[in-house]
Order: C-alpha cells, then structure tokens, then sequence
C-alpha cells in the first residue's frame, strides 16, 4: 500500500501545480487584455503623428530634412542597447529569446568596433548579466509589465540627450515584437540616428498633397515633431514587449496545465493499477489461507 | 443651420488614447502664437500647440471644455485632429491637486539654464490649470445663484 499511497501523493502535488498554473493562466489572460487596449488605444495618437512627419517631409527639400536627432555624431562609437525583459519568469521564451539575440548583437557590434552600454529594464534581464558577468551601464526596476507613458518618456528624453550631448552614436532596443496573438518574436529596432521617416505614401495611401498653412514654418515643426516621433517609437517597443509578455505566459500556462493533466491521468491509472494488484495480491492470499484450512 | 456652422469632425487624441471624437460647429484652442479658431471647411493647417484650454461647440449637447499642455493640431478634409501631450477634461481637474502643483512647479531647482526654463514651464502650466479650476468653480457659483 505503500507505493499506492506515494503515487496519489504524487499525484495530488501535481494537482496543486496544475491550479497554480490554471489561475495564472487566467490572470495573464485578463493582463493581457488591459495591455492590449492601452496599446491599441495608443495607435491613433501614433499614426497621425506618422501622417503629420509625413506630410512636412513632403514639403522640405532634401537638404532641409534635417535634424540633429537623424545626424550620428562624429567620432563617438558608443551604443546604447536598451533591453526590454520581464520582472517575472514563467513566460516562455520571453526573455530567452529576447537575450539570445542581445548577445548575438553584442557580439556583431563589438567585432564592428563598438562599445556597447547596456541599459537594461526587467530583473530577468539584470539576473542574466549579472550571471555573465557582463557590465550593466544602467539597470531599470520600477518598470512594471503595464508600461506608463510618464516614464518611458522620461527616460526616451534622457537618452535623446545622451545622444544629442555627443555621448552615445546608436540607441537599439532589443524587445520581443508583437506581430499577432499567435506570433511574437524577438527583435532589434534601430532607433537613434533616425533613418526611416514616413512618407504620404507610406501612410496615406492615394492622398494627393494638400496646400497646407504651417505655423511656425514646416521646419521648425519638423523639429519639434521628431523628438516625439523618437517617443512614440520607444513607447511602441515598450508596448510590444507588455502585450507579448502576456500572450507568451497564457501560452506557456496553458501548456503546463495541459501537462499537469497528462500528468495526473497518467498518475491515476498507475494507481489504480497498483491498487488493483494490491487487492488481487490480498485475495489470493485470503483464498490460500482458506484453502490452507480445508 | 446658418451656413457659417458647417460642421467639422473632431478629434483629441493623446499617447494613451482618445478624449473626444465628435463632429463639431466651432472649436477653439491655444496654439503657440495664440487662441486658433476652426469652423467648417478651413484650409488644411498644421500647428503646434500651446498650453491652455481648448473648448468644442459640439453639433449637438453643451460645450465641452479640455485643458492641454503642447503638442499639435492638424486640419486636413473637415477634420480636426489635435494631438495633445496632456489632456484633460476641465471639470475633472482636482482644485486641491491644481494648487498642489503650482507649490511643487515652485519648487523646482533652477540652477542652470535648463532648469530655470523647465521650471517656467511647469509653473506657466499649473498657473493656467489652477485659473481654469477658479473661472469653473465661479462659473458654477454664478449658475447656483441664477
């Protein structure tokens, strides 16, 4: 009886995890919801601002698209990677995959002489370059998986300042992209110098360009314009990164329930086959007994 | 309705999301260079915004009032879209939380150049915020005593 007795144990353990994993299954389903609405809800505010770059872009000759924001400064060759990881784990290949190609990075920067500063967000992400012994310019704790706007541009504007200060050439994030519910993946974006600007076509598909009063000067809008830009494109990764990280632990908790319940039918089937050879081994013992008597 | 009240769409967006998106006869709002206008059937105009409140004359219902703090407004095909920084709706805002921020504005550091500018800033901001919670405490007044 004794190995019966071990495998419920067993089997009633696993039955704890399996709750564990079920209920936060279903709080990273209700995360995931809240996360997806602000990212959705931030996508008008981004798309018009993409249309108005556009349209000033338009209307500036090529030598006036300028700005210092889209000029690499001379003679530096500092980077700042800016990794987004979690706080948490139990998410997949969330932050693994993120890193792995950190590291891929790291390594392509440094072989094209680059010194690369890593400015890192989520403890995931700290704890596995501490555990590489790899040095971290600037470690961010007070970033939670629902992302606020005051913070992120609080700290796009220090580093648009980094960069405008001469300190760094490069700003890259590294982020986990959110393409569908069913398809995330692991992603660099080139954020500072700025290269890819929008174009009328890019945004407004058969939009002829419209006879515009610009006040002040589409220059000095452009100006103005970009440093948000730059923004809105951090705060996009920055939103990517939260909604993927809930998608990827629904699925990473769906899959441990489903091993869990695996688990435990396999579980009770063994048992009740221990328990069955328990009772035939008793029966036949009681029979022998019996016939022992006669 | 008189020819001059064409109606327009109107639309306040903000990074974390929309605040009005109506069609509207008439709206006001601070640009940089002043108090801007807009009716039905204005050229296309592209602005950067001031701090102050902007206030829609929707087509139907009461006029709606909002308080921003920069950004940009875009006239393009009748519609309206203003991109706000801040935005908030003007009987929201907190009296105890508007005179709260000017104390914090003042005490800002203002060593440097930067600083000093910064401060200005914040402290021009939570003016104009705290004058807007006064004129719709004593509007109200004005309303109760009617």
């Amino acid at each position: 009886m004794a190995k019966a007795r071990r495998i419920l144990k067993h089997a009633n353990a696993i039955k704890n995890i399996r709750t564990i994993t079920r209920t936060m299954e279903m709080v990273a389903a209700a995360r995931f919801k809240r996360t997806h609405d602000l990212a959705a809800s931030a996508r008008p505010y981004t798309d018009h601002l993409a249309g108005m770059v556009a349209d000033i872009v338009e209307r500036l000759p090529r030598e006036k698209l300028t700005h210092p924001l889209m000029i690499e400064p001379e003679g530096v060759n500092t980077l700042v990677m800016l990794v987004i990881t979690s706080n948490r784990g139990l998410c997949g290949s969330f932050n693994t995959g993120v890193l792995r190609l950190v590291i891929e990075r790291m390594e392509q920067l440094k072989e094209s002489g680059y010194k690369v500063r890593l400015h890192v967000i989520g403890k995931r992400g700290i704890q596995f370059f501490r555990f590489r012994r790899i040095e971290v310019a600037r470690e961010y704790r007070d970033f939670t998986d629902m992302p606020d706007y005051r913070d992120i541009r609080d700290a796009s504007t220090e580093l648009m300042d980094m960069y405008l200060d001469g300190e760094i050439s490069d700003l890259e994030i590294g982020y986990m992209q959110f393409i569908s519910v069913g398809r995330q993946s692991p992603s660099i974006a080139q954020i500072l110098p700025m290269s890819d600007l929008p174009s009328v076509t890019q945004t407004i598909p058969g939009q002829d360009t419209l006879p515009y009063d610009f006040h002040p000067s589409p220059e000095q809008l452009f100006e103005k314009l970009l440093p948000v830009a730059v923004i809105q494109k951090i705060y996009q990764c920055f939103m990517d990164a939260a909604v993927s990280e809930q998608v990827m632990r629904i699925a990473a908790m769906h899959g441990a329930t489903e091993s869990a319940d695996e688990m435990i039918q396999k579980m009770t089937v063994k048992y009740n086959r221990v328990r069955q050879s328990q009772i035939t081994t008793e029966l036949s013992e009681i029979m022998g007994g019996r016939m022992g008597l006669e | 309705m008189a020819p001059y009240k064409r109606p327009f769409h109107c639309e306040i967006l903000t990074p974390l999301g929309s605040r009005c998106a109506c069609d509207a006869v008439s709206v006001v709002f601070p640009a940089m260079d002043g108090q801007y206008g807009v009716m039905g059937g204005r050229t296309p105009l592209v602005t950067m915004l001031g701090v102050g409140v902007l206030s829609v004359e929707p087509v139907k219902g009461d006029t709606l009032e909002f308080f921003l703090s920069g950004g940009f407004a875009t006239v393009r095909e009748n519609t309206l879209v203003v991109l706000a920084n801040e935005c908030e709706v003007a009987s929201e805002i907190d009296r105890e939380e508007a005179w709260e921020a000017i104390s914090t504005a003042r005490a800002m550091a203002d060593d440097t150049d930067e600083e000093f500018e910064l401060r200005n800033e914040a402290l021009d901001i939570a003016r104009k915020r705290f004058a807007l919670v006064q004129k719709k405490g004593k509007d109200r007044k004005e309303g109760h005593n009617d």
